[in-house]
């Protein structure tokens, strides 16, 4: 039960992310899971089902990236990476979708296992949040808020556009929308 | 007056100070009654003389008050407001700034109103003056007409990035939020702009938009009496030069914000009844009609 956000510029390089756990208690049958809610590397699987995670440090998948070894880098870190991999991912569906279509708020747009992929085309940038409940319309009005903060930060004459957003005002209006409705 | 002498009072110099004892005195109560009548110790006689002499000092300290004044205020005009909040972050040098404004509780830009239009219109002679000295700040860093245009042209695109934004957003929210959308094809976006667009910066939508007969990727919006440079003479020398550059750099940035990439220009294509009359041609990517043609009509 938690998401992760992120605002892209044109470029694909990220302006924006945040990582925040959802405001609801979650339901009592995913108590199961693990304790970190985001996808682990264990939820990898090679494509003859077994799992990628206890080959990894042998076999070194991924380990050329650099990025993404899964030797070097501890638990929360390589969550971080994981979910910008599944965002960067899904940025080619998003850009099929956006041709064919007016609607801003696409949603399910992309899957990981037990992720899907929401986005938000605000014009240039887009809004990705990966999230493993459905909640189409409370995304929907996080979405809108998050819009408007973000077009008052690109009103300031001081922002230049498509440059990283440092700003802990914004961080605390993502934050307080997200508890809203989330 | 008295406000003044509270001020300088803690440092009152000392030309004041030696010129009479009485002054001396006068301050210090001055200062711990503001705006109170003289004090009925003084007789009336007394009291234009003593004024004349502390008028003598008044310049220099309103000089030093000021001094020592303006440039808090002047900060926090520019800094401590809501601005910083959003500006200063935004990696342009000032950042403490912006952690300071949030701190303090003071109106942060993202907790102000976007949609307060009413009686927010700006008038003409302020809009004038602003691109008359746009105009000529530009030229002091240019050589050509051409490049003039260019930069013309890339302020207005910066415009153009944010109005879109704020247009679509607008939209969004007037419609309730539900399904917020955005013109994908060719021929609405267009519209989109010559209607919208041009009635959220000029008042009124354009007057006409055509597609050019010679060139299938090439659309023109005219504007008869553009407003924004209405007071605008352009000197024989710089005959091609058009200050709509700016208009044409916003239409430019619009169109680009909704993945139409194109290369806009402004032309000044007079007519007997319309000396001023501006074309806005818009040349489409080759990127875009391909595009359109896979989406079909």
């Amino acid at each position: 039960m938690s998401f992760y956000l992120a605002i892209v510029s044109p470029l694909d390089s990220p302006l924006y992310e945040l990582a925040f756990p959802s405001a609801k208690p979650p339901p009592p049958n995913s108590a199961s899971s693990s304790t970190s809610s985001f996808p682990s590397w264990s939820t990898f699987t090679a494509s003859n089902g077994a799992d990628l995670a206890a080959e990894a440090p042998s076999n070194k998948v991924g380990g050329n990236l650099g990025l993404l070894n899964g030797d070097t880098k501890t638990g929360p870190e390589r969550d971080r990476a994981m979910c910008q991999m599944i965002a960067h991912k899904s940025l080619d569906n998003i850009e099929e979708m956006m041709e064919g279509t007016g609607t801003l708020y696409l949603k399910s747009i992309d899957r990981h296992n037990e992720w899907t992929v929401s986005a938000f085309i605000a014009t240039s940038v887009k809004f990705v949040l990966l999230h493993d409940i459905k909640n189409d319309d409370g995304i929907r009005l996080f979405f809108l808020d998050l819009w408007e903060a973000y077009t008052k930060i690109l009103l300031n004459p001081f922002h230049t556009v498509n440059t990283p957003i440092r700003n802990s005002a914004f961080e605390a209006k993502v934050r307080g929308s997200a508890r809203r409705n989330l | 007056m008295s406000v003044y002498f509270t001020g300088g009072s803690s440092s009152a110099s000392p030309a004041s100070a030696s010129a009479s004892a009485p002054t001396s005195s006068r301050f210090s109560l001055t200062s711990s009654a503001v705006s109170s009548p003289p004090p009925s110790l003084y007789s009336t006689s007394q009291n234009p003389s003593s004024s004349t002499i502390s008028n003598v000092p008044n310049p220099n300290r309103r000089e030093t008050s000021r001094m020592s004044s303006q440039p808090s205020s002047l900060q926090q005009q520019l800094f401590g407001g809501g601005g910083s909040g959003g500006g200063g972050s935004a990696g342009t040098g000032v950042g403490p700034a912006g952690a300071s404004g949030v701190a303090g509780g003071s109106m942060n830009i993202l907790d102000r109103p976007l949609n307060k239009t009413k009686g927010a219109e700006v008038g003409m002679g302020a809009w004038s003056f602003l691109f008359a000295e746009i105009v000529a700040y530009s030229q002091s860093r240019v050589d050509s007409v051409h490049d003039l245009e260019a930069r013309l042209s890339s302020l207005g695109y910066e415009a153009g990035q944010r109005i879109l934004t704020l247009l679509l957003l607008r939209n969004t929210q007037t419609a309730g939020g539900k399904d917020p959308r955005r013109e994908h094809r060719l021929i609405p976006i267009l519209q989109f702009v010559h209607t919208q667009v041009y009635k959220y910066c000029f008042g009124k939508p354009a007057d006409g938009l055509e597609r050019s007969v010679e060139e299938e990727n090439e659309y023109m919006i005219t504007l008869n009496q553009p407003p924004l440079t209405q007071h605008i003479s352009v000197p024989k020398d710089m005959s091609q030069l058009s200050c709509e550059a700016f208009t044409a750099g916003i239409v430019e940035g619009v169109l680009d914000g909704l993945d139409v990439p194109a290369r806009v220009t402004a032309h000044t294509v007079s007519t007997d009844q319309y000396p001023q009359r501006t074309v806005i041609l818009i040349k489409l990517d080759q990127k875009v009609m391909d595009r359109e043609e896979a989406l079909g009509k």
